[in-house]
């Protein structure tokens, strides 16, 4: 017999038989004091965890590959369902219950475990959200800026371009000095590679934590990724640090719920979703937030992801999850078709604490560009009526292609916030009057690519954009040094 | 309807494996055609079970299949609901043994208790005794290892003793 079974079954004092399985939930007859979300042991060796009582039924979620046969002994643990946390899992690709995916890696298992369920802090735990999370997605930071420890979902379509976006903030937040944690629910192994090999040439790797839940791994460990992730941010906060971490994807996760539900005869609800849906997630998304530590203010930026089938924002895990962020970014089917990069739509994306912590610059083009786009749209309707150009309103709609050209990026481009305000002002000041879009886009390029070479450059547009205290002020500074 | 007089009989999961059988089997019998339960229950059924069974039946208010069914289904039911005492020992337990055990199982847990026996031919001068949940290893090696290791300091300077 397992030595590790018996020494637990003899430590507790109990004993558990398996009386029925069905998929990968376990019905157990004995271990009277057992507890809700207990780890239990199974005497093949795997474990699983308490998910809910019967009358006279345990019923438990297994870790197993394979269904359990009925008759097996479960042997209780007395400890939570928890994952090993430490500085160890930096540079690591783990599975939800913090065991190394990668054979080829020497590893330390961290000392310290925590359980993967833990209550979220109280309101006098956190602060306001004070520090703006770059992004260095230039559509995001000027239109639907995002702050450090706020919950952000992303939203939409398959191929929208989410991941690429996601791994691009992950990658300016840890420039920044964050850690960060991708947490994949049910992805394929060659999406996962793609994003351990992105990261890991952005070399950034060492200070972000993947944990990977394979599409082909058991429900139950599918089901527990994003508490294990949040509780490795947890961990992080509590040493000191900034921690964003992705969620990709919560909708995946509610299915898994839904399955385990369905399988344990809950009584289905909207859409057959079990009832504790909402709860369920929204007791995740608590955890994340800025909050009062004793090292100072240290805030988990959330980034659950949706897929929302045919960009139809409206259906039930869409609507509960937008109701529990602080906004979502709405990745729009219509404008990636239409060659947008990234086709975020500015008009059905929602940041409820940015836009108070958005530096008073980007705040004024903020609210310039609102304006502006939304004029240039009714003028776009009246134009395709067959309606004459005058010279205004052509100088309009130029304007208003050349802004979108600003906003496009190419799939690996991370902008510094002084460029993104300086290519602003070449834009807005008019620079590139008359030009066809092919070269607008190429010499945006390449002010970008000088920025990154020329240290020089760079340092003159950081005390411009510094100089100057206002949008007008700094327009009028751009306009003098154009041939900088 | 009256039970006991059947699954105090039974002492052993095996056992009430074999009743379960016998149950499905006069069932599948009361309404073929040309039957006789009394035959089916001589001939198709295990000589231990013949005679409570015949008694039991024979109890009954009146003969019908319908009463005969109704009397088996709540039987199966019962049966369903025995406590189990498991216990895993060295040894594959005699008849006598089991006699002995389940009689002193039952002095003290009552007449709807049925035992469990599986063997671990690892344990040494002991067994493992699981009951509603609860869990007991009382097993000579397992003394002798706790002993050692709490006594390990004593042992140790002990051994240095004889040693020097």
């Amino acid at each position: 017999m397992n030595d590790e079974f018996t020494s637990y079954l003899n430590t507790t004092g109990e004993v558990g038989y398996v009386r029925r399985t069905i998929s990968s939930l376990a019905y157990v007859e004995g271990l009277p004091s057992v507890r809700p979300y207990e780890r239990v042991m199974f005497e093949t060796g795997t474990y699983g965890y308490v998910n809910a009582f019967t009358e006279d039924m345990v019923e438990t979620i297994s870790f197993s590959d394979v269904p359990l046969p009925a008759g097996l002994r479960v042997a209780r643990t007395n400890e939570q369902l928890s994952i090993p946390v430490g500085e160890e899992l930096l540079g690591m690709m783990i599975d939800p219950l913090g065991r190394p995916l990668r054979q080829d890696i020497s590893w330390v298992s961290p000392k310290t475990r925590r359980a993967i369920d833990s209550e979220p802090l109280p309101i006098r735990a956190r602060a306001r959200v004070k520090e703006p999370c770059i992004t260095g997605i230039t559509v995001t930071d000027i239109m639907v800026p995002l702050g450090k420890g706020q919950r952000a979902l992303v939203v939409g379509d398959q191929k929208t371009g989410k991941t690429s976006f996601l791994l691009r903030t992950i990658i300016s937040q840890i420039r920044e000095g964050s850690i960060g944690i991708y947490v994949t629910v049910g992805k394929s192994k060659l999406v996962i590679r793609q994003i351990e090999d992105e990261l890991t040439k952005a070399g950034v790797f060492d200070r972000v934590i993947i944990v990977a839940a394979y599409a082909d791994d058991p429900a139950g460990i599918i089901h527990v990724a994003p508490f294990a992730g949040m509780t490795i941010a947890e961990y992080f906060r509590d040493a000191g640090e900034d921690v964003i971490i992705v969620i990709d994807d919560l909708s995946m996760h509610a299915k898994m719920h839904r399955e385990l539900s369905l399988l344990g005869r809950r009584a289905p609800g909207r859409n057959s979703y079990p009832g504790d849906m909402f709860y369920i997630h929204a007791r995740l998304m608590e955890r994340a937030g800025n909050f009062i530590t004793p090292a100072g203010e240290r805030s988990i930026t959330c980034l659950p992801v949706i897929e929302a089938a045919h960009g139809d924002i409206t259906g039930y895990i869409p609507t509960n999850t937008i109701s529990m962020t602080d906004g979502h970014l709405f990745f729009d089917y219509n404008l990636y078709v239409a060659g947008r990069r990234p086709a975020i739509n500015p008009f059905l994306s929602v940041t409820r604490v940015g836009k108070q912590i958005q530096p008073p610059i980007a705040k004024e083009i903020n609210q310039l560009l609102t304006g502006f786009l939304s004029s240039a749209r009714q003028l776009e309707t009246v134009t395709s009526f067959g309606a004459e150009f005058n010279e205004q309103l052509k100088t309009a709609m130029e304007k208003q292609r050349n802004i979108y050209l600003f906003f496009n990026q190419l799939a690996n481009e991370i902008l510094a916030p002084p460029l993104q305000l300086y290519l602003f002002c070449l834009v807005w000041n008019q620079q590139w009057k008359g030009a066809p879009s092919e070269k607008v886009e190429k010499e945006l390029r390449a002010v970008g690519t000088r920025y990154t070479a020329d240290s020089s450059f760079r340092k003159e547009i950081n005390t411009l954009t510094t100089k100057a205290n206002s949008l007008d002020a700094l327009l009028a500074l751009v306009q003098k040094n154009t041939k900088l | 309807m009256n039970y006991e007089p059947i699954y105090k009989n039974i002492r052993t999961i095996s056992e009430r494996g074999a009743v379960y059988s016998a149950i499905e089997t006069i069932l599948e019998a009361l309404y073929k055609k040309g039957a006789d339960i009394n035959t089916v229950i001589e001939t198709e059924i295990p000589n231990t079970l013949v005679r409570p069974l015949k008694q039991a039946l024979q109890r009954l208010p009146d003969t019908s299949l319908k009463t005969i069914q109704t009397y088996m289904e709540g039987l199966s039911k019962q049966l369903a609901i025995l406590r189990t005492l498991s216990l895993e020992i060295a040894f594959d337990p005699t008849e006598e043994t089991v006699t002995v055990l389940i009689a002193w199982v039952r002095e003290f847990l009552g007449n709807d208790i049925i035992m469990e026996f599986s063997v671990d031919r690892g344990l040494f001068g002991g067994a493992r005794v699981a009951y509603e949940g609860r869990y007991k290893e009382i097993n000579l090696a397992t003394l002798i290892e706790k002993t050692m290791q709490n006594q390990q300091e004593t042992i140790d300077t002990m051994l240095e003793n004889i040693s020097v």
